[in-house]
């Protein structure tokens, strides 16, 4: 049988960073072919380069052995390939029919008006043969839950009657029962003959979908293999291409006393319920949860950016609940939120103001600025924590991933603060920074600096934290110390609560 | 030396004085008149009113937004200073009760934006309206003229061979410049409008910025006001109408981006004078006065064109 | 359930409306006829149409602040044309053309710079206002037709025609956002434009085709208005651009996510000439009535947002 999708040589490059690094892939009718590798290995870029939505630097692209060279999405849909994508394309206030036939609905003879009678009665009939017959497909999907928007999309890709589906990570948000109706369809596409590239980390899913695995680490191609040639633990070693023990570091260290203590709190849209968790000096204490579960509302929450509906939190043992942003700082609060680019840094600033953001007025009392005083500073951290720029000036735009993470912990650090929340610190960052921030984090911690680390990466907060909180639908659903870390066990909590 | 001529070619304000100069020359072929003196110094002073008016919304624009109620803003207030002037109001006061009103409107403004975040151009667009309606309703549509000298002084005055308003003007701009480049506050001005959700993040506090931004924008729009009835001698409700875009232009001609953090008090003295001088010259040749508002919609357009084109083409070379 | 009630809401605009009734009611004598709702009804087509118009643009994250001009040129060239002894129906048709190409210029710069629309718009506004002046040398123009009277007072049903040109337009406008293709894109753009293009949808030319329908609203409105007021002025369409976005957005319709549609535009309009007509019946001159509308206006559109806040949390 010749492969319906070929994938040769193909390079894809972004400001600092080789995104794919001549890899290679293929793809047989029929066959569910899983992407795996940790964030920032290149899995997401390979399917959007397939999609047309990047353009590759160089390499080939053959679709049934024909070269092709898609400009944008809409060719490569033309074409039969088909995407659900990790982020929801659903158009909020159009409803189930309509975001499935978006751009392709039936219309009366000779006009452009929709048959609304014909678009839902096929609405129904993709969704009920994907166990979703109890979806509202009159109802504008903002008012329906996540799940049910993710197998909307799910119906949208189907619908088009496609040759390659490519699913990036499907079902992070589905619940068993939607997951396992989900496998249902996947064998169906399958017996369609329909080719599945299937992104995803869950090593759990791979037995019951999968038929061949591809490793990507840093961009590069490692190995493509049959599911059940390597066992979970090889798998792991394959992706993340070194001894666990030799990426996440800590220094033994005593944590004595108590910096952040937070009793009970929940928050007014009802995204974290009555949480309590204590972070002493010299740890760093893991938050793990499923994507949803609360772990950024939970941060936010502490960092005085969402209103507290009730709960105490403790600073140095110092009330400070309902204070805002700015008097939590002054006591020595930071946070290093999720979306770097969007809320960690003013990319088009240059990275001595970035630097200085938090710090300003604790430089500057006096209400001037010295710009040369401010870059001297701003020279100091680049050179303590190993920012890879030319100048302080130059625009953070310019920094790669890993750069502009330590940028904004550079700001934290200027600011004296001494209990930062990280979340998601590794999000898009390569394995190279991603251990110099795993250091970073360590030696911050042995200074003797609290740090509250939110992740998703099973591997990283099992490797980096002392302790570890575990979060489920919004309130705490476990604590465990490090000796009794286990993959399983957390998984289980975060899956299904305590 | 490579480095100095390429800093100056890679800076901003490169192509803002370039069409300065080029705009001269073209002015001094179509009339010989331009280049005199007495002209360069008229259209310095019509400048400084609009320098004035355009300063404080560099500062709106700086933070990402806009403000379309300066012009009116600059009526309203004007139109309050002659009316009390004419009660016999001492004018220090009437300046100063102006001046508030301007604040006022300023900080109202603001509170539309960053407190109940309507869309700023559709909150100053109505605030646009209330204050050109509240000022008919001051003037009740009439006009007034002769006003007092030692008022009509800042207008028309002079220090030496040199015109009060420019003094005025050129003083405010020194404090601008200082204010936006040299203390905290501008810095924050500048970080809110490069990303006002990571200034957040950064406990910057945006509200007050935004506040305050907003309000010295009304402070401006009424000092341009109060100089505008001086110079005149005379108020009536229409009266900035002329001004009501170009104001908005001469802050974008200068290169302060609408996106945002990008931008100065330097650019924004070049874009007023720049404009001057295209009505200026529209006078001396005898343009209808119609086509002044026909160029100065296509002047904004253009400019802002330039700024979202260069912009995508230095991001485009980063990548 | 209660999720449903919140999308099927009536917008607070009727409220605000009904309230305002309530006091012109006792203000005024005889403010509850027949005859009053009418000439409401009848000043408010010429708004609901370029309303309507401005629906689609602000759906798609903008405003056109150019509307009202392209207004006043419309109706200035109308009379123009029909002084020049052209037939009316060429002229009506020349003029709606104009009003496209007008609409067609903003689209293009806005969809092809990728410039924000409230300065495009801003700019246009002014050229089309100069252009309406320079057409007209600032002075009103005259002419006189028995179509004029025919539209804007004959009645069909009650009501004169040009309510129900008026109504037409909102119903036509009402099917395009609702039952066509096009409408799901205008509802697509505001909501998530990367959807567009992952369907392979054009952002541009969808941005492009909204301009160019609100800007021949914008002249069927001019020629509405025209009727009523029988002469060509260049300031005929003044500050009606900001009228239309208050009634749209008093209707519901928000600048974020692609919220709401036409159906609420049309309370919206209603609250605003209820507002205004109104103005005129207490006998306030009109010199208060732009002060007294825009803070009406702006203190509506506060309460909406303050009410919306309410509900959320």
């Amino acid at each position: 049988m010749e492969p319906i999708l070929k994938v040769k040589n193909l390079t894809k490059e972004f400001p600092g960073v080789k995104a794919l690094d001549n890899v290679q892939f293929d793809l047989f009718p029929g066959e569910v072919h899983i992407l795996v590798g940790e964030n920032g290995a290149g899995k997401s870029t390979l399917s959007k380069c397939i999609l047309g939505a990047y353009q590759p630097e160089s390499g080939e692209i053959y679709l049934e052995d024909k070269k092709v060279d898609f400009k944008t999405p809409k060719e490569a849909l033309a074409n039969g390939i088909a995407a659900v994508y990790q982020e929801l394309t659903m158009i909020p206030y159009l409803n189930a029919a309509q975001n499935i036939f978006f751009n392709r609905e039936p219309v009366y003879k000779g006009t452009n008006i929709i048959n609304q009678k014909l678009m839902q009665t096929q609405a129904k009939e993709l969704l009920r043969n994907l166990n979703c017959e109890n979806i509202d497909t009159t109802k504008p999907v903002k008012y329906l839950g996540v799940a049910e928007q993710q197998m909307i999309e799910i119906a949208k890709a189907i619908s088009i009657d496609p040759k390659i589906i490519i699913f990036d990570e499907p079902t992070a948000t589905l619940s068993d029962r939607e997951v396992e109706s989900f496998f249902e369809q996947i064998h169906l596409l399958k017996k369609r003959n329909i080719g599945i590239i299937y992104v995803s980390h869950r090593m759990k899913e791979f037995h019951h979908i999968g038929d061949r695995i591809t490793v990507l680490r840093d961009g590069k191609y490692i190995k493509t293999l049959r599911e059940g040639e390597l066992s979970d633990e090889e798998l792991v070693n394959l992706m993340v291409g070194r001894d666990i023990a030799q990426v996440y570091v800590r220094t033994p260290n005593d944590h004595s006393g108590e910096a952040l203590r937070v009793e009970n709190i929940s928050d007014r849209a009802g995204k974290v319920e009555d949480c309590s968790l204590v972070v002493n000096k010299g740890e760093i204490v893991g938050l793990a949860g499923l994507v949803g579960a609360g772990r950024t509302e939970m941060a936010r929450l502490i960092f005085g950016i969402d209103k507290l509906k009730g709960g105490k939190i403790y600073l140095h043992g110092k009330e400070v609940s309902g204070k805002g942003p700015s008097f939590l700082v002054n006591e020595g609060l930071g946070f290093l939120p999720e979306d770097r680019k969007q809320l960690g840094l003013a990319v088009r600033a240059p990275i001595s103001w970035n630097i200085a953001a938090v710090s300003l007025k604790k430089i500057f009392p006096h209400f001037f600025v010295s710009q040369s005083k401010n870059d001297e500073i701003a020279d100091e951290y680049v050179k303590s924590l190993k920012i890879a720029t030319p100048s302080v000036k130059k625009m953070a735009r310019a920094l790669s991933g890993g750069n502009q993470q330590k940028v904004v912990i550079a700001k934290w650090l200027s600011a004296n603060t001494d209990v930062i929340i990280f979340d998601e610190p590794t999000r898009g960052i390569d394995v190279g920074a991603k251990m110099e921030i795993y250091a970073l984090m360590d030696r911050l911690a042995s200074e003797g600096k609290a740090i509250l680390m939110i992740s998703s990466e099973m591997q990283e907060i099992i490797g980096m934290s002392d302790r570890m909180y575990i979060m489920n639908n919004g309130s705490i659903a476990g604590h465990i110390e490090r000796e009794e870390f286990a993959a399983e066990k957390i998984g289980q909590m975060m899956l299904l609560g305590s | 030396m490579k480095k100095i001529k390429q800093k100056i070619l890679e800076s901003k304000y490169v192509y803002v004085v370039l069409s300065l100069l080029f705009m001269m020359i073209i002015s001094s072929l179509l009339s010989p008149s331009f280049l005199t003196l007495s002209n360069l110094i008229t259209i310095l002073r019509q400048a400084s009113i609009l320098l004035m008016l355009s300063l404080g919304l560099t500062a709106v624009v700086i933070t990402g937004n806009i403000d379309l109620s300066v012009g009116s803003c600059a009526a309203l207030t004007g139109c309050i200073c002659a009316k009390m002037l004419v009660a016999d109001v001492p004018v220090i006061a009437a300046m100063l009760i102006s001046i508030s009103i301007g604040l006022i409107i300023g900080v109202v403004n603001g509170f539309l934006v960053g407190v109940i975040k309507l869309p700023s151009f559709v909150a100053t667009y109505g605030m646009n309206m209330v204050a050109s309606g509240l000022a008919m309703i001051v003037m009740n549509g009439g006009v007034i003229y002769g006003l007092p000298a030692k008022f009509t002084t800042i207008g028309i005055g002079y220090v030496g061979s040199v015109p009060i308003p420019i003094i005025i003007s050129g003083v405010m701009c020194l404090i601008v410049y200082i204010l936006l480049q040299k203390t905290t506050f501008g810095r924050n001005v500048y970080m809110i409008g490069f990303n006002i959700q990571a200034a957040g993040y950064s406990a910057i506090n945006c509200l007050g910025t935004l506040l305050a931004a907003y309000a010295f924008c009304g402070v401006t729009g009424a000092l341009g006001g109060t100089m505008m009835t001086a110079r005149l001698n005379a108020a009536d409700a229409g009266m900035s109408e002329t001004y009501g875009l170009q104001i908005v232009a001469a802050v974008v001609m200068g290169g302060t981006s609408l996106l945002g953090g990008e931008g100065g008090v330097v650019g924004t003295v070049i874009g007023a004078i720049i404009l001057t001088i295209i009505v200026n010259i529209m006078n001396i040749v005898g343009v209808n006065s119609n086509w002044q508002n026909f160029a100065v919609g296509i002047v904004i357009i253009l400019m802002v064109w330039i700024d979202i084109y260069t912009r995508s083409r230095r991001a485009k070379k980063l990548i | 359930m209660k999720n449903k009630e919140k999308y099927l809401k009536v917008p607070p605009a009727l409220y605000m409306m009904l309230a305002l009734m309530l006091i012109y009611g006792i203000l005024v004598d005889n403010y509850f006829t027949a005859q009053n709702m009418v000439n409401i009804a009848s000043q408010a087509a010429p708004l609901l149409v370029i309303a309507c118009g401005q629906t689609l643009i602000v759906l798609l994250q903008g405003t056109d602040l150019s509307l009202g001009s392209i207004v006043s040129v419309v109706s200035v060239l109308w009379i123009v044309l029909l002084n020049l002894g052209v037939p009316m129906w060429l002229s009506m048709i020349v003029v709606l053309l104009s009003s496209a190409v007008f609409g067609l210029i903003n689209g293009v710069i806005v969809a092809k710079g990728m410039l924000p629309a409230f300065i495009v718009t801003l700019g246009t506004q002014n050229i089309f206002k100069s252009v309406a002046l320079l057409l007209c040398n600032s002075q009103t123009l005259y002419f006189s037709h028995s179509i004029f009277r025919t539209i804007a007072k004959e009645k069909l049903l009650g009501m004169p025609y040009s309510v129900w040109i008026a109504i037409l337009c909102f119903i036509i406008t009402w099917i395009v956002l609702r039952k066509t293709t096009f409408g799901m894109k205008i509802t697509g753009l505001g909501g998530n434009s990367e959807a567009l293009t992952l369907a392979g949808a054009s952002i541009s030319r969808n941005t492009i085709k909204a301009f160019v329908y609100a800007g021949v609203m914008a002249g069927i409105g001019g020629l509405l208005l025209c009727c009523r007021i029988e002469s060509g002025n260049p300031n005929s369409g003044n500050g009606l651009e900001f009228n239309a976005i208050a009634a749209v957005l008093l209707g519901g319709t928000s600048m974020r996510e692609g919220r709401g549609g036409v159906g609420g535009t049309i309370f919206g309009v209603l609250f605003m000439q209820v507002l205004k007509s109104g103005l005129t019946q207490v006998g306030l001159s009109s010199i208060y009535q732009n002060a007294i509308i825009g803070i009406v206006v702006l203190a509506a559109i506060i309460f909406d947002a303050f009410l919306k806040k309410q509900q959320e949390m």
